[in-house]
């Protein structure tokens, strides 16, 4: 299957089949995009500063975090409080990649450091292994800038038409349902549904908590219980069916 | 103000998504820490996604259409791997349940 793969793409160069396997995944960036712009300039900020907010910051969630803040008046240092604690999460991206990029130059990382989303690390964690190991920084340079493209071109968007974006939409659970498809293919045996049911769960519970620890606890919840999932069912005998 | 908020969010996502690809690229991680980050993508998509499902005003004032609505985005996700898919029939089931008026 690699095999017969690569003769059909041995026309196109890694960065252009980055791009073309980004496509599947514009569905998940442009509704998000919409509802980034939309609330940045709701909280106050102007086009412009909007603009440098998403060339700049380029990251979805806390940039909604950050606009939700702006407008409810808080501080600056809780503001970015707040968008640590929501962008963790990229640390722990950042630490899954990190073998899949050692062999790239120091530029080479520092651009795949600054282009990581949630989109394409999911786009790297199911499709890397299968690429050629040359052609690996093109790939994701590809798929990286497509997405910052995107983004910068949506919120924009987003800005510029603001509040005539109908509510009645529900632009934002559009933006829900696109971490659900990224999300379903990550539970592949029962400790990563556990940590997705266990992670999710804990999340809810504690959505009230300040400066979205929430997502925070969740996801520490969901892997203490995904580690004591795999213990249990590694000792209960033979019935693991990971490949 | 917004400038500053812009350059400290520049700077703290930047630090976070570079960590260990750029500045701490060496080295090995114990196995515990490996099998651990297995399971990130799960856990983390999961607990961005339950809050907006299970509405945050409570148990018992659950938005019901949208529990339904996530439903079928996790069948379709699960049957097509589809983000395309999964967003369309998604959003087709929260405006149909509207319509009739769940």
């Amino acid at each position: 299957m690699k095999v017969s793969g690569k003769v059909s793409n041995a026309k196109v160069s890694p960065f252009a089949r980055g791009m073309l396997e980004f496509i599947p995944l514009l569905p998940a960036a442009i509704p998000f995009g919409l509802v980034v712009g939309v609330a940045q300039v709701k909280a106050g900020l102007t086009v412009l500063e909007s603009v440098g907010m998403s060339a700049l910051g380029y990251a979805g969630s806390a940039q909604l975090v950050a606009s939700q803040m702006v407008q409810g008046g808080a501080p600056l240092l809780l503001i970015l409080l707040a968008v640590a604690t929501v962008n963790l999460r990229f640390a722990m991206y950042s630490a899954v990649l990190r073998e899949r990029f050692r062999e790239f130059s120091k530029v080479g990382r520092a651009l795949n450091g600054f282009l990581l989303t949630d989109q394409t690390f999911a786009l790297f964690v199911d499709k890397l292994e299968g690429i050629d190991p040359r052609a690996r920084l093109g790939y994701t340079l590809g798929a990286g800038l497509s997405m910052y493209m995107v983004w910068q071109i949506c919120t924009l968007l987003g800005a510029l038409l603001g509040q005539t974006l109908p509510r009645a939409w529900s632009l934002d659970f559009a933006v829900t349902l696109t971490f659900v498809a990224l999300g379903v293919p990550a539970v592949k045996d029962r400790p990563t549904l556990a940590a997705a049911c266990a992670g999710g769960l804990a999340a809810v519970l504690t959505a009230g908590l300040p400066f979205k620890l929430g997502l925070m606890v969740g996801t520490g919840v969901g892997l203490v219980v995904g580690m004591i999932a795999m213990r249990v069912y590694k000792n209960s005998g033979t019935r693991a069916k990971h490949r | 103000m917004i400038i500053l908020l812009v350059l400290g969010i520049f700077l703290i996502t930047f630090l976070l998504r570079s960590s260990f690809i750029l500045f701490l690229h060496q080295g090995e991680f114990p196995p515990a820490v490996r099998l651990t980050l297995g399971l990130v993508p799960a856990a983390v998509l999961s607990a961005l996604v339950w809050p907006d499902v299970f509405s945050k005003s409570g148990i018992f004032s659950l938005e019901w259409e949208k529990v339904l609505a996530a439903v079928v985005g996790v069948v379709i996700a699960w049957r097509t791997r589809n983000v395309l898919y999964t967003v369309f029939f998604g959003m087709l089931t929260l405006w149909c349940l509207r319509v009739v008026g769940l």
